[in-house]
C-alpha cells in the first residue's frame, strides 16, 4: 500500500457577493463553477477544497462550488477531499464543470490553517441560477428572484420590470450576454424570458456601473447563459401549473457543445377549456413561447466561438364561445396583444498573451402591438449590434477598450386616439392615424482601467457616445474606488455621469417639432462590507443619482387615479405605463423638462453556511420626480416611490429535502385622491377631479412565502419536485384604488391571492 | 396606450367596486341629468340656447331659479379637468339666464379666451360637408360649466357641478339637431301602469325626424340614420341597464331598443331619458308611471 499524502487547506474565503453557494471572488473577470463527484459511485463530495491560485472555497452539501473573479482563459483547478487523490483539471477562466475524484488508500492529512485576502470589488450582487431555483417566492424564476434583493423595488401584481434604486423601468437594461433585450418577463411577469436552467448567473447592479454599459441612466442587470456540457448528450426537462420546457445540450463538432432549450405555456388551454359558455362570458388568454439555441467551441487560447439565437413570443387574446368575429357589435371581443423578439449573435473570443479579445455582432427582430377589431397600435423593429473589447492585463491591472454600436430600423404604424398636444385642440375621439419609419443608431466607445494600488482599487472610466434619434454628442466620466480597510472590511465609493437616448417609442409623426434629447444621471454610492463569524458578511451602501431632461405631460396635466391616470398620478394604469413606456410610448404629449432625485440606503445581511443560508435585506429610499415646471416646480413622489423594502428569506437543507421562507414587507405606493366630481352630461358618467397629486399612499404590502424542495438523486440524473407558495397567508395587499359610479365609495383593488406553483424538474 | 391602460383594467377589473345599473339609474338624491345646447354645433360667429335639467329625490324637475343656477363657458383651448381650477371665475365667461334659458354667444367667449396662435383655420373652413353623406367635420368643444343648489330630501343644500362641451366648428353648413325622445312602450304598449314588482321590457325611441343622417361604413357608403345613446334613470323600481345604443332603420321604424324594468313594490316612479349623439346633441323627456 502507497502511503499518499493529503494536505487540507482550511481557509476563510473573502468577502463575497454571492449568497447561498459555497462560492469565493476575486478580481479577475473569470468564473469557475460546477460539481464535485465521486468518480465511482457519482455522488457528490461535501467538504471538498477547490482552489485556483489564491482563491479557495469549500464544496457544499451537493456537491457545488463557485470561484468568481479568476483570471480568464485557461485556469488550473486544485481540487482536495478527505479519502480522495488529488483532482487537477484545467478549464476556461469562464466555465462550468464537474470534477470526478478518485478515492485513495490511505491519507496523512495536514491542516493549515489562513485566511484569503479579501478582494476589492464593485459593488454588484450576483446570484447563481442554481440558488435562484431554490429561492423561496420566485417560483423556479430567474429575474422574479431579484425583487429579493438590495435596492430593488416592489412591483403591484407580481407584474414585470425593474425598479432600481427609484429608477423608472425604462431607465434601466438588461442584457444577456452583452445583447439587450426589451422585456424580461412573459406578459409582464408570468415567467422571466429565458429559462434559469440555462443561465450561469445574474449580476444586478442597480447603480454606478462601469463604462462598459452605456444608454442607461438607471441600472444594468447583465444575465450570462452558460455553454452545454460537451462530455455526453443530456436531455432534461421541468413541467410546472403555466409552462413546460426541455433541453437538451450535449457534444458538438470540433470538441464544441450545443444546448437548445424549448418552453411553451398552456395555461391558455387550460383556461379555454374551463372557459365558462354563457352570453358575455369573456376570457383573457395569455400563451407564451421561448427558445434558445447556442453552441460554442475552442478555447480561448486560440480562439473561443460561440453562436446563439434566442427569442421570445407572447399572445394575449380575449375570447368568448359565444361571439362571432363579424359580429356588428361595439363589444365583440377581438382583442389581441403581441409581444415578440428574436436574437442572433456570434461571438469570437481569444486570449493572447495577456490580452484578451472579444467580438460579438448580433441582429434582431422585434414586434409588439395592441389591437382591438384589428385596429390599434403595432410596432416592428430590426435591431443590429456590435460589442467588442479589448482587455490588457498589466500584473494586477488591466486596461480595457471598446465598441458598443447598436441601432436598426423601427416601424409605427397606429390608429388611435390622439392625445392632446401644442396646437391641437383636446377633443375626445378623435382618432387618427400615425406611421412613421426610421434607421437610427447610437454609437458608444469607452474607455476603463482597473488600477491595483496596494490595497486599493481604482476604477477610472469614460464613455463617448452618440445618440442618432436626438443627434447629440455624450460624454460620461465615471469613476470607482475600493480599498481594504482591513483583512475583513471593504470600502466602496463610485461616481459617475450617466447620458439615456431618447427611445423610438418617444417620437410622433405627428408632432415632428416634439424635442428628443438625452437624458441624464449623476450618481454616487459610498458603501462598506464586512465579514462576520460563522460565514457570514453584512454591507450597507448609500446612493444618491440627480436625473435632469426627463420625460413629463406638459399638455393635460396630473389626472386623479381614479380616471386611469396618467404618470402624474399613481394607481395601477400609470404604473403600468412606466412599465410598459420603454415599448409603447405614453399616451400623453411629453418634454424632456423634468427631475428626478433619489436617495438611500441599502444593507444587506447575508449567511451561507452547510445548514442554512439565507440573508436580510432592507431598502430605505426615496425616490421624487417634478412634472411640467411652467406649472409647478414642487417635488413629488415617483409613482413606484417605496421608502421602505425589506426582505428577508432562508433555505435549510434536510436530507433531501428544502426548505425556504421569505418575508416581504413593502410601503404602499403614491397616488392622487380624489377630490370631487363633476357629472358629464355628454357620456352621462361622473367624472372625478383631483386631490394633491400623489399626496395619498397605500397601505403596505406583505407577504409570506414558502418553498418545498426534495430531490432524488440516481446515477442518471436528479429528480427534483418543488412546491413554490405565494402569499401563504392569503393576505389581501391593496394594490390600486377604484371608485363606485360617482366616487362617493372607495376599496382597493386586491393584489395577487396565494398562489401556488408546483412543478417537476428533471436534471441530467 | 389607453387600450393598453384598458387592458390593465381589465385584468384587475374583479377589485372595481361598479355597483351596478340601479345605483347609477336612480334618482334618490338631487342630480343634474342633461344641459342642451341649440343647436348642438355653432359656427364661429354663432350662439346658442343652453338649457339644463336638474331634477330633486323625488325626480321633479326644478326650475333653474329654485336651483340657483349658473351657466358659464370655459376655455376651449384647454382640457378641462377641474371645473373649479380650470374654469373658475376668473377664468369663464358667465352666461346671462333668461328664465331656463341662458345665451351662448361665442363672440363673447372667443374675445375673452382667442384661440392660440398656432392653431391654424383654413380658409373657408376645413371639413367638407357634401351630400348625401356629411362626413367629419373641423371642430373644437366649448366646455360649459353649470352649478346648482338644491336641497335633499333632509333638507341639506347639495352643491351639483356640471360640463357640457359644445361643438363649435369653422366648417361652414354643418347643421345638427338635438334628438327628441318620442315613444315609450311598456312591453310594447304605450301603457303607464304596471304590476307591482312586475318585470316589464321598457322600450324608448326617439322621434325619427329628429335624428340627423350620417354615413354607415359601406362601400360605397349609404346614408343612415345617426346612432343614439339613451340613458335611462328612475326614482323607484330597478333599470337592467345604464343605457341603451340605438342604430334606428328608416325603414324600420318600430324597432326600438329595449331594457328591463322592475316595477317598485308599490307607488309611482318618474322615469328620465336622456337621448343623446355623436355630435352633442341633447333631448330629453320624462314619463310617468303607476304601479297597481
Amino acid at each position: 500500500m502507497t502511503t499518499r499524502s493529503a494536505i487540507l487547506v482550511c481557509a476563510l474565503v473573502g468577502l463575497i457577493a454571492d449568497v447561498g453557494l459555497s462560492a469565493a471572488q476575486g478580481t479577475g473577470r473569470g468564473r469557475v463553477q460546477g460539481v464535485v463527484t465521486d468518480a465511482e459511485t457519482g455522488t457528490p463530495v461535501s467538504g471538498a477544497i477547490v482552489s485556483v491560485g489564491q482563491l479557495e472555497v469549500t464544496t457544499s452539501d451537493d456537491g457545488k462550488f463557485l470561484l468568481t473573479g479568476t483570471e480568464r482563459g485557461e485556469v488550473e483547478v486544485v481540487v482536495i477531499a478527505d479519502g480522495y487523490e488529488v483532482g487537477l483539471v484545467t478549464v476556461n477562466g469562464r466555465s462550468r464543470v464537474t470534477i470526478e475524484l478518485t478515492a485513495a488508500l490511505g491519507a496523512e492529512i495536514i491542516l493549515v490553517e489562513g485566511r484569503a485576502p479579501v478582494s476589492a470589488q464593485e459593488d454588484t450582487y450576483t446570484i447563481t441560477a442554481d440558488e435562484i431555483r431554490a429561492l423561496p417566492g420566485s417560483g423556479n424564476d430567474a429575474l422574479k428572484a431579484l425583487q429579493s434583493l438590495p435596492g430593488v423595488s416592489r412591483v403591484p401584481l407580481g407584474l414585470g420590470g425593474l425598479v432600481l434604486r427609484g429608477a423608472s423601468p425604462r431607465d434601466s437594461s438588461v442584457y444577456l450576454d452583452g445583447i439587450e433585450v426589451p422585456i424580461l418577463y412573459h406578459f409582464g411577469g408570468l415567467a422571466s424570458f429565458y429559462p434559469s436552467s440555462l443561465l450561469d448567473d445574474i449580476d444586478l447592479q442597480s447603480g454606478s456601473f462601469g463604462a462598459r454599459w452605456g444608454r442607461t441612466q438607471g441600472g444594468v442587470v447583465a444575465l450570462t447563459s452558460r455553454a452545454g456540457r460537451a462530455d455526453r448528450w443530456r436531455v432534461g426537462s421541468e413541467i410546472s401549473l403555466i409552462d413546460a420546457s426541455l433541453r437538451a445540450e450535449g457534444p458538438a463538432p470540433g470538441h464544441g457543445s450545443w444546448s437548445v432549450g424549448l418552453r411553451r405555456s398552456y395555461v391558455d388551454a387550460i383556461l379555454a377549456a374551463a372557459l365558462p359558455r354563457g352570453e358575455g362570458a369573456l376570457t383573457l388568454l395569455p400563451r407564451y413561447w421561448d427558445g434558445q439555441l447556442r453552441y460554442d467551441r475552442g478555447k480561448l487560447a486560440t480562439g473561443q466561438f460561440t453562436a446563439m439565437v434566442f427569442f421570445s413570443d407572447d399572445l394575449l387574446r380575449l375570447a368568448s364561445p359565444d361571439l362571432q368575429p363579424d359580429e356588428a357589435s361595439m363589444d365583440d371581443g377581438s382583442l389581441r396583444y403581441v409581444s415578440r423578439f428574436a436574437r442572433a449573435a456570434v461571438r469570437y473570443q481569444r486570449q493572447v498573451g495577456d490580452t484578451d479579445i472579444s467580438v460579438q455582432p448580433w441582429i434582431g427582430l422585434g414586434k409588439v402591438a395592441v389591437l382591438v377589431d384589428g385596429q390599434g397600435t403595432t410596432r416592428t423593429n430590426l435591431p443590429i449590434g456590435l460589442r467588442t473589447e479589448v482587455v490588457r492585463h498589466v500584473g494586477a491591472s488591466e486596461l480595457a477598450i471598446g465598441l458598443d454600436l447598436q441601432g436598426g430600423r423601427s416601424e409605427l404604424a397606429a390608429l388611435s386616439d390622439r392625445a392632446p398636444g401644442p396646437g391641437v385642440i383636446p377633443t375626445d375621439g378623435m382618432e387618427v392615424a400615425r406611421a412613421t419609419t426610421l434607421w437610427h443608431g447610437d454609437l458608444g466607445a469607452w474607455a476603463e482601467g482597473r488600477v491595483r494600488l496596494g490595497r486599493a482599487l481604482v476604477t477610472p472610466g469614460l464613455r463617448l457616445d452618440r445618440y442618432g434619434l436626438s443627434d447629440e454628442w455624450v460624454i460620461d466620466p465615471r469613476l470607482g474606488y475600493a480599498q481594504e480597510l482591513s483583512s475583513a472590511a471593504t470600502l466602496h465609493a463610485a461616481i459617475g455621469r450617466y447620458h439615456q437616448p431618447p427611445l423610438f417609442s418617444d417620437v410622433d409623426p405627428l408632432y415632428p417639432d416634439q424635442p428628443l434629447v438625452a437624458s441624464s444621471a449623476i450618481q454616487t454610492s459610498l458603501g462598506i462590507e464586512v465579514e462576520l463569524p460563522a460565514e457570514a458578511a453584512v454591507a450597507i451602501t448609500g446612493f444618491t443619482s440627480d436625473s435632469d431632461k426627463l420625460l413629463v405631460d406638459v399638455v393635460t396635466g396630473a389626472t386623479s387615479a381614479a380616471s386611469g391616470g396618467t404618470s402624474d398620478s399613481g394607481g395601477i394604469a400609470s404604473i403600468s405605463g412606466e412599465l410598459l413606456d420603454d415599448q409603447f410610448g405614453a399616451y400623453e404629449y411629453r418634454e424632456p423638462v423634468g427631475r428626478g432625485r433619489s436617495r438611500g440606503v441599502e444593507l444587506l445581511v447575508k449567511r451561507s453556511g452547510p445548514r442554512w443560508s439565507g440573508w436580510l435585506s432592507y431598502t430605505w429610499s426615496r425616490s421624487e420626480r417634478t412634472g411640467d415646471p411652467s406649472r409647478s416646480y414642487d417635488w413629488r413622489p415617483y409613482v413606484l416611490d417605496q421608502p421602505h423594502v425589506l426582505t428577508a428569506l432562508a433555505t435549510t437543507a434536510l436530507g433531501p429535502w428544502q426548505l425556504g421562507g421569505r418575508v416581504r414587507y413593502a410601503s404602499g405606493n403614491p397616488y392622487t385622491p380624489v377630490a370631487g366630481t363633476f357629472y358629464d352630461t355628454d357620456s352621462q358618467t361622473y367624472q372625478p377631479y383631483d386631490g394633491p397629486v400623489l399626496s395619498a399612499r397605500l397601505p403596505a404590502f406583505f407577504e409570506l412565502d414558502l418553498r418545498v424542495d426534495r430531490t432524488w438523486k440516481r446515477p442518471w440524473g436528479a429528480i427534483k419536485l418543488f412546491l413554490d407558495v405565494q402569499n401563504v397567508t392569503n393576505r389581501v395587499n391593496p394594490e390600486g384604488v377604484t371608485y363606485n359610479f360617482d366616487y362617493t365609495e372607495r376599496e382597493y383593488t386586491r393584489g395577487l391571492p396565494v398562489f401556488p406553483s408546483i412543478g417537476v424538474e428533471y436534471v441530467p | 396606450m389607453r387600450t393598453l391602460a384598458l387592458l390593465t383594467l381589465m385584468i384587475v377589473a374583479p377589485g372595481c367596486a361598479e355597483d351596478g345599473p340601479s345605483a347609477s339609474t336612480l334618482i334618490d338624491a338631487p342630480r343634474i341629468l342633461a344641459i342642451s345646447a341649440e343647436p348642438p354645433v355653432i359656427g364661429l360667429d354663432g350662439s346658442a340656447e343652453v338649457r339644463t335639467l336638474v331634477v330633486d329625490a323625488d325626480g321633479a324637475a326644478v326650475d333653474a331659479a329654485a336651483a340657483g343656477l349658473s351657466v358659464r363657458a370655459c376655455s376651449p383651448w384647454i382640457a378641462l379637468q377641474d371645473p373649479d381650477r380650470d374654469c373658475g371665475p376668473d377664468a369663464s365667461v358667465a352666461l346671462v339666464l333668461d328664465g331656463e334659458v341662458a345665451r351662448l354667444d361665442l363672440a363673447a367667449v372667443l374675445a375673452r379666451f382667442p384661440p392660440p396662435p398656432d392653431l391654424v383655420i383654413p380658409d373657408g373652413g376645413g371639413g367638407t360637408v357634401d351630400a348625401p353623406c356629411p362626413v367629419a367635420y373641423d371642430h373644437v368643444d366649448l366646455p360649459i360649466v353649470v352649478e346648482a343648489t338644491v336641497a335633499d330630501r333632509a333638507g341639506e343644500l347639495v352643491r351639483l357641478t356640471a360640463r357640457k362641451r359644445v361643438r363649435v366648428t369653422w366648417t361652414p353648413d354643418v347643421a345638427r339637431t338635438n334628438p327628441r325622445i318620442e315613444a315609450f312602450r311598456i312591453d310594447g304598449a304605450e301603457a303607464t301602469t304596471i304590476a307591482a314588482g312586475a318585470e316589464v321590457m321598457l322600450q324608448v325611441g326617439p322621434e325619427l325626424t329628429s335624428l340627423d343622417r350620417t354615413c354607415n361604413g359601406d362601400d360605397p357608403p349609404a346614408l343612415v340614420l345617426e346612432p343614439i345613446r339613451i340613458n335611462l334613470f328612475a326614482t323607484a323600481g330597478e333599470l337592467g341597464t345604464v343605457s341603451v345604443d340605438a342604430r334606428y332603420d328608416p325603414d324600420d321604424a318600430e324597432e326600438l331598443e329595449t331594457t328591463t324594468y322592475r316595477a317598485p313594490d308599490d307607488g309611482d316612479a318618474v322615469i328620465w331619458a336622456i337621448a343623446t349623439d355623436a355630435d352633442g346633441g341633447t333631448g330629453w323627456a320624462r314619463f310617468d308611471v303607476s304601479t297597481r
